[in-house]
């Protein structure tokens, strides 16, 4: 049962999610800097990238929302000082 | 001042900054590869219905591409890398019917306008009763006049319509028990050509199950049924249910060039028949009244008379999927 996170707990959770490599991304690194677009490559390879992003855009959106609907949560523990009046 | 030569090396300074850039490399590959991500999905589907009546291509032509993003990504992936030399209306037309009869190849679809109408769906349901029947479909009337004594009979004017001649509904009431009855006899014989059989008379009594086969176009829309939506799963179903209707029309155009072929079929087939209907009530438990077929090798008629797609092999393994009780 979830019963707390520490700023500290979240830190490291964050720490250790590893990047996500998005095929479309690799594809674009591949492609010569003087094209905006890659052109050429196989059509699978193309899918591929295209069902990846869609769904990989699908779940940030889908996280967003739900990031939206969580109550705020008084921090008390975490001196923010820059803030201070 | 920037000097011409700056200007030439700018492009590849800002793609190299962008590809720096992980946020930036993000959107510039769903830019390329996604550009329909921010279009709302139900927005589209408005403009497209405002579109077909009002002949605005541009709305088909998103409309397109929104349910290729939705439901078809390899199509999808194409129209986009099209989409970049300018593609006209009859491009993107083809382009997304072509793509949608590559990952669903029973779904026939010729049009961006007849996506009005849902997926598509050919009906080809037989109304045995209607006035049009014999004239559309000769071979079938004949079938059941030999085999079930259903012959076409003048039908008396009434206040809706005019006298005119078909296969009496009264009658047709009648034979159904029997004619059902004989298809769970042929279902259980387990070989063909009774599995080829048993799909012709589930056809000619509307009793398949696949609504393809037991509604007509006129029959399904009238029944108020819903269009079905362009989701994934939908065009999934219908697909299926075409490649099943495929497989039921060949196996029931092969039992018609059994029956024309072999009148000792035919005869055992009346025969039994007469026997069904003299049995007035056939209840679940009565003792299982037995098929008197002429004797005979009947593997040597596999593949009798086949002209389709499908086999009778596959038919034979589709009637043991679908339609062979287990309880």
């Amino acid at each position: 049962m979830f019963t707390g996170l520490t700023h500290q707990g979240l830190a490291d959770v964050l720490a250790v999610v590893e990047p996500v490599e998005l095929k479309g991304v690799t594809l674009l690194r591949q492609c010569p800097p003087s094209s905006f677009f890659p052109t050429g490559g196989s059509t699978a390879e193309l899918v591929e990238a295209t069902v990846e992003i869609i769904e990989y855009t699908r779940i940030c959106e889908a996280s967003l929302r739900r990031l939206q609907g969580l109550h705020p949560i008084p921090v008390t523990s975490f001196p923010m000082e820059e803030y201070s009046l | 001042m920037i000097a011409a030569t700056e200007l030439q090396t700018l492009p590849s300074f800002l793609m190299g900054a962008m590809q720096d850039d992980t946020r930036l490399s993000l959107a510039h590959a769903a830019a390329w590869l996604d550009p329909l991500r921010l279009l709302d999905p139900d927005l589209v589907e408005e403009a497209y219905y405002d579109g077909i009546y009002e002949d605005d291509q541009d709305a088909l032509m998103l409309y397109a591409f929104s349910v290729a993003r939705r439901c078809v990504p390899e199509a999808y992936c194409s129209m986009v890398a099209e989409l970049r030399s300018d593609l006209s209306f009859s491009q993107v037309e083809a382009s997304f019917c072509k793509g949608i009869r590559e990952v669903y190849p029973y779904l026939e679809l010729e049009s961006l306008y007849d996506m009005v109408y849902g997926v598509p769906l050919p009906f080809v349901g037989l109304e045995v009763t209607s006035s049009e029947f014999p004239g559309e479909h000769p071979d079938y009337a004949a079938v059941l006049a030999r085999v079930f004594d259903l012959e076409i009979v003048e039908i008396p004017a009434t206040r809706w319509r005019g006298a005119t001649s078909a296969i009496s509904e009264a009658r047709l009431e009648l034979v159904q028990p029997a004619a059902r009855y004989l298809i769970k006899l042929l279902i259980a014989l387990d070989r063909q050509p009774f599995a080829d059989l048993a799909f012709l008379l589930m056809y000619l009594f509307s009793c398949t199950g696949n609504s393809l086969l037991d509604f007509s176009t006129d029959e399904y829309w009238d029944a108020g049924f819903e269009p079905l939506g362009w989701y994934a799963d939908m065009l999934q179903t219908a697909n299926e249910a075409c490649r099943e209707m495929v497989i039921v029309l060949d196996a029931a155009e092969r039992a018609m060039q059994l029956l024309s072929e072999d009148e000792e079929i035919v005869n055992a087939l009346k025969t039994t028949i007469a026997v069904l209907k003299a049995a007035e009530r056939i209840e679940d438990g009565d003792e299982p009244i037995a098929l008197q077929w002429p004797e005979r090798h009947w593997a040597g008629s596999l593949g009798s008379g086949a002209s389709g797609d499908t086999d009778p092999e596959l038919a034979l393994a589709f009637l043991r999927d679908c339609y062979v009780q287990t309880d």
